[in-house]
């Protein structure tokens, strides 16, 4: 019997969706074995669980780090992300920490975190609120998931986002950018509109999955350099392209386009679609996306771009970007004016050089030798 | 005076400006004119509800309302103005009506008072109303609906509503702009300023409201020449919304403000800071008037006058 089935008091391993991503409880009653009991469950439908975020809570049982790693590992290649664990143990929290995961999630009460719970699970499921910008990745455990789906209206292709601009039309939800569950993506992306609708009513420390932890042991803010600006070094050998977050978009939605009609098999690993914005950012904006990013227009300060690969902008890029998040060191942030207030690439933090009044020339910025360089544009001869 | 509204009414569209667009041109204030109406329709009150913001505090928003609406009320149009600053209310001490407030927005919203009975006429120009704000409550008092609803009364028998909008991008600034038709941003020509700004054009632009009128306010001329201070051309280079206004910066506005009477109110006197007031309420009209040239001194019999004025009274 499936999981979903059973009623959910008597279950030892409990899903419920939340803002948060998927909850996966295991309670002590388990056996040692639970992960291979949550792997069945998911191996039942291998596809419906892709796309979303895991906070797993364990109660006071310990999960030493090879264990968590497996466990990290098994989600992953279900599709889903494991981002926090939640447990009274110490050798647990180690462990997850050790890994990168969060120990806290703000969302999630300490009292819901602890086990057993007594009071029923309720599958909740976010409620479409008028411009509700935070995007659903998961769908909610249900046996009915495939008529609520059904119910949504067109499911929001990636390869759309790339042929059309966000339209301006009145009846539209403005918060265009934020996809409807999508089964069929390869990688979650969060469009995260803040908050010209959510001042307040949004968990402030809610830590969305485009966001880096601060270093537990640093005591005060990163030092920042400058960027250099350097002449561009001559061309290096492309003929070899590595599978990364580099690849054209094209050739991506063309990936997207043939695996639409497969369903629920996707391939585990690929460069997400790239997002094109053809409108300006103006403070107070916020774009992330797990993909490359192409924004034609200007890019305000006030307002953050932060991409899993590239960062384009065919403007002034004024704000705060952060390309390559969070470890691909090849991403590259091109503007046709690069003057952002800080400028980020996977885990490196710099400021653009402060020159008083210069023409503003098109600009890459990459990373070189460990360093933030920006390249100024040279047509090739 | 709607006749007079509609011989003074200038061109509907603008030679001069270049790269123009048919449907932008409607939407430009200098179409909201009456030679742009049929006459039939010119029957039918059409009043503008004029939302005055900025993000930021201090920025002169309240002056400028206050001034707007005396200048328009000069010129003839019946003008309400409205503080939607509920709790810290200051509109009515800058424009002089401190001392007759029995009813406020809140008593009308909740009830207690009908609109004719909070709205204050003002003795000097019997064509300005005020609504002032609650003192002693707070921007939860009223939603968003019941300005549109307050509004809407308002709109049958004025021509032009001001919104003084407070600070901030809360449940203030949600209730001054829900009822508007149009929005005004002012602006200090000084990056923290310019940056709220630029959030909240993105927040109208998002609801839209859009697009914003700017107005820069407390322009220092000489300031600009050394390169000290923002130019107009920095400052839209980063909004890009259109240039309604600029005001200088004059000690006079707050002699005025803390005596109450706006400096709109005031005779003809020279004073650039003043005729800016008078020009933009010109340019909400519908007029094309060109842009004072803020480095032009007034000559020195005016500004003998704006001194003897100041010390006489």
């Amino acid at each position: 019997m499936a999981l979903s089935q059973v009623p959910q008091e008597d279950l030892p391993i409990r899903i419920k969706g939340s803002g948060d991503g998927l909850l996966i409880t295991v309670s002590e009653r388990v056996a040692d074995d639970w992960l291979g009991e949550l792997e069945a469950e998911f191996s039942g439908k291998p596809g419906f669980w892709r796309g979303g975020r895991v906070v797993l809570i364990v109660g006071e049982r310990a999960i030493a780090l090879p264990l968590l790693r497996t466990a990290l590992e098994m989600l992953d290649r279900y599709g889903m992300r494991l981002w926090a664990v939640l447990s009274e143990n110490e050798d647990t929290r180690r462990a997850a920490r050790e890994l990168g995961l969060a120990v806290r999630v703000p969302g999630v009460s300490r009292a819901e975190s602890k086990l057993p719970r007594t009071r029923p699970a309720v599958r909740e499921v976010p409620p479409p609120a008028k411009r509700d910008a935070s995007p659903r990745l998961f769908v909610p455990p249900s046996a009915n998931a495939p008529k609520a789906l059904a119910q949504e209206g067109p499911v929001d292709r990636p390869f759309d986002r790339l042929r059309t601009a966000p339209s301006t039309g009145s009846g539209q939800d403005r918060t265009e950018m934020s996809p409807q569950p999508n089964l069929t993506a390869l990688e979650p992306s969060e469009f995260v509109e803040s908050p010209h609708e959510s001042t307040g009513e949004r968990l402030i420390a809610k830590l969305t999955q485009l966001d880096a932890m601060a270093d537990p042991k640093a005591d005060e803010t990163p030092e920042l350099q400058e960027m250099p600006r350097v002449e561009p070094r001559d061309a290096e050998p492309t003929a070899d392209e590595p599978a990364s977050s580099r690849r054209g978009a094209r050739e991506v939605a063309e990936a997207n386009v043939e695996s639409e009609e497969d369903g629920a098999d996707q391939p585990a690993t690929g460069p997400a679609p790239a997002l094109i914005l053809k409108e300006t950012l103006r403070g107070g904006r916020s774009v992330r996306h797990a993909g490359a990013v192409i924004i034609l227009g200007d890019v305000n300060p006030g307002a953050e771009v932060k991409a899993g690969g590239d960062v384009i902008v065919w403007g002034k890029l004024r704000g705060l970007v952060h390309a390559g998040f969070p470890n691909d060191d090849s991403a590259c942030v091109c503007a046709l004016d690069l003057n952002p207030t800080q400028l980020r690439i996977a885990d490196k933090i710099t400021v653009p050089p402060k020159d008083p009044r210069r023409q503003p020339v098109p600009e890459m910025a990459v990373i070189r030798e460990q360093h933030i360089v920006a390249e100024r544009w040279r047509p090739k001869t | 005076m709607r006749e007079a509204q509609g011989g003074g009414a200038l061109r509907a569209e603008s030679l001069d400006r270049e790269g123009e667009q048919e449907p932008m041109k409607k939407k430009r204030w200098q179409n909201v004119v009456a030679g742009t109406i049929p006459p039939a329709e010119k029957e039918k009150a059409t009043c503008k509800v004029i939302t005055v913001t900025s993000g930021k505090g201090g920025v002169g928003k309240t002056t400028v309302t206050a001034n707007l609406a005396s200048a328009m009320a000069m010129s003839g149009k019946k003008v309400c103005a409205i503080d939607c600053d509920i709790g810290l209310r200051n509109l009515d001490i800058v424009m002089g009506l401190e001392n007759r407030i029995v009813y406020d927005i809140v008593d009308i919203v909740e009830g207690r008072a009908r609109l004719k009975q909070a709205m204050i006429k003002d003795k000097r120009h019997p064509t300005l109303h005020l609504i002032p704000a609650a003192q002693t409550r707070d921007k939860s008092a009223v939603t968003p609906k019941d300005m549109v609803m307050v509004c809407d009364q308002l709109r049958e028998e004025m021509d032009f509503v001001f919104l003084d909008c407070p600070a901030g991008i809360e449940n203030g600034f949600r209730n001054a702009i829900a009822p508007s038709d149009q929005v005004l941003i002012v602006v200090n020509p000084e990056v923290s300023s310019v940056r709220d700004a630029d959030r909240i054009i993105g927040i109208i632009e998002a609801e839209e409201k859009g697009p914003g009128y700017l107005i820069i306010n407390r322009m220092k001329h000489e300031m600009v020449e050394r390169g000290e201070m923002l130019s107009q051309a920095d400052i839209l280079d980063i909004l890009a919304v259109e240039l309604i206004g600029m005001i200088p910066e004059d000690e006079n506005i707050v002699v005025s403000s803390n005596r109450g009477n706006p400096i709109a109110m005031e005779e003809d006197n020279g004073s650039t800071s003043r005729q800016a007031f008078h020009h933009i309420t010109r340019r909400l009209c519908g007029e094309d008037v060109p842009f004072l040239d803020l480095a032009k001194k007034p000559g020195i019999m005016a500004r003998f006058k704006t001194w003897v004025g100041a010390r006489a009274s």
